[in-house]
């Protein structure tokens, strides 16, 4: 396994040469490992490709890509060989870089003792940065410097040398790698809709799946999607339209979508009152671990936050005159926090959710089950709003 | 054939899952033939290079792709052989038209594909060609509740650089022995149309009978023994939840072809009589009982006194002790296996299961008839014409002995000739005797008697009968929080529940009863 990664990797004398048309003599270790990174993620990626027939393949003329020198000639690889010519430029660019085979765990659970080689079934890169061992894969399309999709994460590989290799277990990035926030400006109207502009804030991870789903769809396929999951998260029916355009192609840590959002009906009027619930979009928990009993262990794909920062401005005169209680359930792996605060005629909601579990064995399971279900009565709470004196007469 | 009577409430839930695992399977086979030699690239033909500049249709910008250019040529050699040639042409618009770069093609054992090429035209660059040799045959992934064994095979062919703004098109040519002398013209589709053409040649002393079907009607240009009928710009068919079936909204013309001289075996229907009198004749003799059939019969029956309990013993036996399997072979698409080797196999689809159940019900003294319907109600309607492509299952019509009249017995109708007639389902096991499954109500069917057949429309239920009841009970003030609720299912409503309970029930070691309220 490491004579055939070395003798893709071994070609000193051309990597140089191009690291030297990507990075600067006066770069820090992380600016250039960055430089060569972003470079790297250039090089068309055919592993995201619509497959080929024999007749297009042909006509394209595309050779054989026998090592690093040809990915880098060429400009076009596959995701491990475009890994491999990280290693390769990184090691030019003098860091102590190796390739790693990892086993992917959403195809399977790796266990050494199987001694089945295939199961290690792809690369990432493994490179000294500052003292630090971090782990890279540019070979997978979409993914932010410094993070490795889902399926690499926290899994076993073998860091490749001489000697055979040593067993490593790849890092699992925290929940605020990958963070949904959404901020929205809204207006109550009189009739009790929310009207106003969200936006919605992805990164990491929750940036890079979505972008590697829509990688071959167009803009309405993709906005379709990113109006879908407003539709899914808002517990309620509602007018959405995506207003922007968002930065599908890069592998930047974020991806921004703004919309024009309207959920009709969401205060109810209780007599002279109106009633305001609080989890604008509190829908994906909203059913979440429901059963009372659990067969096989939780498993999660990654860590994640969730962050709602909500503004809502009342109708001219109208107070909330009763605010729901402030929530804070940390328990360490997994936290939930709530806090509605009145800001001179305006509501100002926040909400918390940050998740840091990727396995769980099902004995903890009653515990998880309460956890949502205290979620769900905090995001059930009710704001009541009354009218001031002159809006009441009215 | 595109339509046979071989219907289960499984392969209707699992149509469209069956078409994906299709389209996989197929995609996973092309991927298997790395290894043969492409042909030699060639241009596109004539026909197809006419469409690069051609105005597309109108169409919106959810629009995956839309024909350009369609064609069937039906000639009609005699009454045992057609030869049919298809071309189509789409432009991809979006991603999501990238589809029409496979083509399926569907043969049997009674027709043959003497032809297949397809072409693409991209935006830049050379045409591409591909040809038979490059195409894999497969037959239809098998999934719970469709045919366990059908002669119907598939040739998929993948078309290169099938890709958003460029053209693909196919030409197809195909011999057949048809079962009867009919063509369904299908040009409406989900997206939009440019230009589509049907041509008809019929040997000399021929007549036809073109039936249009939610669409206007346009008359043919007629050239000796040839008709030639065009349609163009060609409005798309976007699903929406809750619409009727394909067959009741898309435009397609019906035909029919006549030998000179009426006392032809094989030929066209005028009218849904004749169709009848063709199923009678496929079904004669099928409902005789075998010794061991007509023993089955008394012993299941030994407890019933009356009428009504007897014919509900014999049809929870077809309902719930025959499986459900289908073994369609050529006109096994069409034709029941005779009722004693449905009995001695304990199997059968659901044209067996009806065949059973009326043996079983002639050895009580009980008439029934066989009556050929379509599972989804609104393909077929009381403007439709008498053809095969309209049905796709089998139930039976049972004639109520004078006296008989039970409230459970609540799926009936009265014939002017056959007095008081109980429509029943022998291969809906969740619908008890005496009711009929929601697709089925108000559903139009062939009634098949010795006299020919007639389009009836079924009874339609009380909304009652398919219904959910719930109750629920709650301390009231001081408590706050519901005690008990209970639901009760009834109808069609408890079918649509109970229906994939059944099914991974199924799938379990040991047997088990379902239980869904």
């Amino acid at each position: 396994m490491n004579d055939a990664a070395e003798s893709f990797v071994n070609k000193r004398k051309a990597m140089e040469q191009a690291v030297g048309e990507i990075v600067s003599t006066g770069d820090s270790p992380e600016v250039k490992l960055q430089k060569i990174y972003a470079r790297v993620q250039k090089i068309r990626n055919t592993s995201y490709e619509i497959e080929k027939t024999e007749q297009e393949q042909k006509r394209a003329k595309e050779k054989e890509i026998s090592n690093v020198e040809d990915v880098w000639k060429r400009g076009y690889a596959d995701g491990n060989e475009i890994t491999l010519l990280f290693v390769g430029l990184a090691r030019a660019a003098g860091f102590d870089a190796s390739p790693v085979r990892v086993a992917t765990r959403d195809d399977h659970f790796f266990k050494p003792n199987i001694m089945r080689s295939r199961d290690l079934n792809t690369y990432v890169a493994l490179v000294k940065v500052n003292g630090k061992d971090s782990y890279f894969d540019p070979g997978a399309a979409f993914t932010p410097f410094g993070l490795l999709p889902w399926s690499e994460t926290g899994t076993t590989g073998l860091k490749l040398d001489k000697e055979g290799g040593t067993w490593v277990t790849t890092t699992t990035p925290e929940p605020s790698a990958s963070q949904i926030v959404r901020k929205a400006e809204l207006n109550l109207t009189s009739e009790g809709a929310l009207e106003g502009k969200l936006t919605v804030t992805f990164t990491g991870l929750e940036a890079q799946w979505r972008r590697v789903g829509e990688r071959n769809q167009d803009d309405t396929h993709r906005k379709k999607l990113l109006e879908d999951y407003v539709k899914e998260v808002v517990p309620a029916g509602i007018e959405i339209e995506l207003t922007n355009k968002p930065d599908w192609a890069s592998s930047a840590p974020s991806m921004v979508a703004e919309y024009s959002l309207k959920v009709p009906g969401w205060a109810s009027g209780a007599g002279k009152r109106a009633l305001l619930p609080v989890g604008l979009f509190s829908g994906p928990e909203k059913h979440m671990f429901e059963h009372s009993t659990r067969v096989h262990p939780l498993y999660f794909q990654y860590l994640f936050e969730k962050t709602d920062d909500v503004r809502i401005e009342l109708p001219l005169g109208w107070q909330p005159s009763s605010l729901p209680q402030a929530q804070n359930n940390d328990a360490k792996v997994i936290a939930y926090t709530l806090k509605v605060e009145n800001e001179k005629g305006a509501l100002h909601l926040e909400r918390h959710l940050r998740s840091g579990l990727t396995f769980l064995e099902q004995k903890y399971y009653p515990a998880l089950r309460n956890f949502y279900q205290a979620v769900r009565t905090g995001d059930e709470q009710q704001i009541v709003l009354q009218p001031g004196a002159s809006a009441a007469s009215k | 054939m595109s339509n046979r009577l071989c219907c289960s409430p499984a392969r209707r839930l699992r149509a469209s899952k069956m078409r994906r695992a299709l389209l996989s399977f197929a995609l996973v086979m092309m991927g298997c033939l790395a290894g043969v030699p492409p042909c030699a690239a060639g241009d596109a033909p004539a026909w197809m290079h006419a469409l690069v500049s051609a105005p597309l249709p109108a169409h919106d910008e959810k629009t995956d792709g839309v024909l350009l250019y369609s064609e069937r040529i039906i000639t009609v050699q005699s009454a045992d052989k057609f030869k049919i040639t298809v071309r189509e042409a789409y432009k991809i618009l979006r991603p999501g038209g990238r589809e029409y770069g496979t083509v399926t093609v569907s043969y049997n054992s009674h027709s043959k594909i003497t032809g297949l090429r397809g072409w693409c035209i991209p935006a830049q660059g050379k045409d591409y060609e591909v040809k038979d040799k490059e195409a894999v045959e497969i037959s239809l992934p098998k999934v719970d509740g469709s045919e366990l064994v059908s002669d119907v095979k598939d040739k998929l062919l993948r078309i290169p650089a099938a890709d958003v703004g460029n053209i693909v098109g196919y030409e197809y040519e195909k011999e057949l022995q048809p079962f009867v002398l009919q063509d369904v013209w299908r040009f409406q589709e989900a997206d939009p149309g440019r230009e589509a053409h049907y041509t008809l040649q019929l040997p000399a002393g021929w007549e036809y009978k073109a039936t249009w079907m939610n669409y206007p009607e346009v008359k043919p240009a007629q050239s000796g023994n040839q008709s030639q009928w065009s349609v163009s710009d060609i409005k798309g068919i976007k699903h929406e939840d809750s619409m009727p079936p394909w067959q009741g909204v898309a435009g397609q013309m019906i035909v029919s072809f006549f030998p000179p001289g009426s006392s032809a075996q094989n030929q066209g229907f005028q009218n849904w009589k004749q169709m009848g009198i063709w199923y009678q004749g496929l079904t004669s003799g099928r409902r005789d009982a075998s010794p061991e059939l007509k023993q089955k019969v008394a012993s299941l029956t030994a407890s019933a006194s009356a009428p009504a309990a007897k014919m509900k013993a014999l049809g929870e036996f077809a309902q719930r002790d025959i499986r459900y399997v289908a073994i369609e072979l050529g006109i096994g698409g069409w034709q029941p296996h005779p009722a004693a080797e449905v009995f001695a196999h304990h199997y059968g689809d659901c044209k067996d299961k009806a065949t059973l159940m009326g043996a079983m019900l002639h050895e009580i003294g009980i008439d029934s008839y066989y009556v050929v319907i379509n599972s989804e109600r609104g393909s077929v309607t009381p403007e439709t014409p008498a053809h095969m492509g309209g049905f796709d299952h089998v139930i039976l019509a049972i004639k109520l002995p004078d006296g008989v009249s039970e409230g459970s017995l609540a799926a009936t109708m009265f014939h002017p000739r056959l007095g008081k007639i109980l429509f029943f389902d022998p291969t809906d096991e969740l619908t008890p005797f005496g009711q009929l499954s929601g697709a089925l109500q108000a559903n139009y069917g062939l009634l098949v008697t010795p006299d020919g057949g007639e389009l009836v429309e079924l009874p339609e239920l009380p909304p009652a009968m398919n219904g959910i009841q719930r109750w629920a009970t709650a301390p009231g003030r001081s408590g706050g929080r519901c005690e008990r609720l209970q639901r009760i299912r009834t109808g069609s409503s408890r079918l649509k529940l109970c229906f994939p309970i059944r099914l991974q029930l199924s799938k379990l070691p040991t047997r088990a009863s379902a239980t869904c309220n």
